[in-house]
């Protein structure tokens, strides 16, 4: 088992790093029973992306936020950049945490991950949760996430923060400020260079097949903040059929930060559902 | 949990030795104040209250009385 510790003496909140065979993987835990959240940030983010979450999503259950590769305090090592191949590092990551079964819930690039270990491990996913998904084959920003991960100054910094928020936030100097600062780590910008030129440059027009959900055989629901200037809102079609769909007018491409009240509630009342629902009990 | 308790445990959460904070410090004078502080906040305060403080509030949060009024507790001594 990994070794984690409370972040401070007597908090619910604790942090940790499992070694599992593709790389060590930092995350943060909270609470403990029922059927565990795990939550997958976005490109460029990490664990600390479910600031406003974490602790609201623990009532019934453990909720753990993870690192992914090339992300926060996770291992450096990208592999080939295909961010298909965190699906099998994820997938032992649940086991070095003795994680049976968890609701995944995904944020941009974390929602693609999450679907690819729901193809992988559809016994381990109880649910899906996207949120801003990427991976739905329409079009997003690339130029933007090539200036994310290596802001000139911070003023540019800055202003790529302000574009992921649909409004003026107090949060967007400090959040400029961790991108420019990020940005100055050399083994950190190579892995996510790495991971634009192999997973995404060759989408960001969109344009791509629809994703094949009867390959999904559990619960969906998807996400979406209105004034998403990053991947904007898709179309119907784009869609899992049937599947909740909620979207949050006040939010852009951060909904579970700008909206995180009404987003928590929305997931909380979906992994109830989910955990309440006959079939799934 | 009263004012006094809750600043010792703020206290406690930033590695501040016991009685550091008043309540008039500006959250970003606070090298300790970062995401990660966010979240341990939000779980002290839920685990000493039962009430999951909002992140739209909390993240407008700019001194520590702040913190203190969205915990529920006392802002005057």
């Amino acid at each position: 088992m990994p070794v984690s510790k409370p972040v401070s003496e007597g908090s619910r909140l604790r942090a940790g790093v499992a070694t599992v065979a593709g790389g060590p993987a930092a995350y943060l835990s909270v609470g403990s029973g029922g059927v565990p959240v795990l939550l997958l940030h976005g490109f460029g983010g990490d664990r600390l992306t479910w600031q406003f979450n974490l602790s609201a999503l623990s009532s019934r259950r453990r909720a753990v936020a993870v690192d992914l590769p090339g992300h926060g305090g996770s291992t450096p090592d990208v592999g080939s950049g295909r961010v298909s191949d965190f699906a099998p590092w994820l997938v032992e990551f649940l086991d070095a945490l003795e994680l049976a079964r968890v609701h995944v819930i995904g944020h941009s690039m974390g929602g693609y991950v999450g679907r690819e270990l729901a193809l992988l491990a559809p016994d381990r996913v109880a649910s899906l949760t996207l949120l801003a998904s990427a991976g739905l084959g329409t079009p997003f920003d690339l130029g933007f996430l090539r200036r994310a991960i290596a802001p000139a100054d911070v003023e540019e910094g800055r202003a790529c923060a302000a574009r992921l928020f649909a409004g003026p936030s107090p949060l967007i100097p400090r959040f400029g400020e961790v991108l420019y600062a990020q940005g100055a780590d050399p083994v950190r910008r190579a892995g996510l260079e790495r991971i634009i030129d192999v997973s995404f440059a060759a989408h960001a027009d969109g344009g791509g097949p629809p994703v094949d959900w009867s390959a999904y055989p559990m619960p969906i629901q998807v996400l979406w903040g209105r004034a998403d200037g990053i991947i904007p809102l898709p179309p119907a079609d784009r869609l899992p059929p049937g599947a909740p769909f909620r979207v949050f007018d006040t939010a852009g491409h951060l909904p579970h930060i700008e909206a995180a009240s009404p987003v928590t509630a929305a997931i909380r009342a979906f992994l109830d559902g989910c955990d309440d629902a006959p079939s799934q009990s | 949990m009263d004012r006094k308790d809750f600043l010792l445990a703020l206290d406690e959460m930033l590695e501040l030795d016991p009685g550091t904070l008043t309540g008039d410090e500006a959250l970003e004078s606070l090298e300790a104040w970062d995401s990660l502080a966010v979240i341990s906040f939000i779980a002290l305060v839920d685990e000493k209250t039962g009430v999951v403080v909002e992140g739209e509030k909390l993240a407008k949060a700019k001194t520590v009385a702040d913190l203190l009024a969205l915990a529920g507790a006392p802002v005057a001594a």
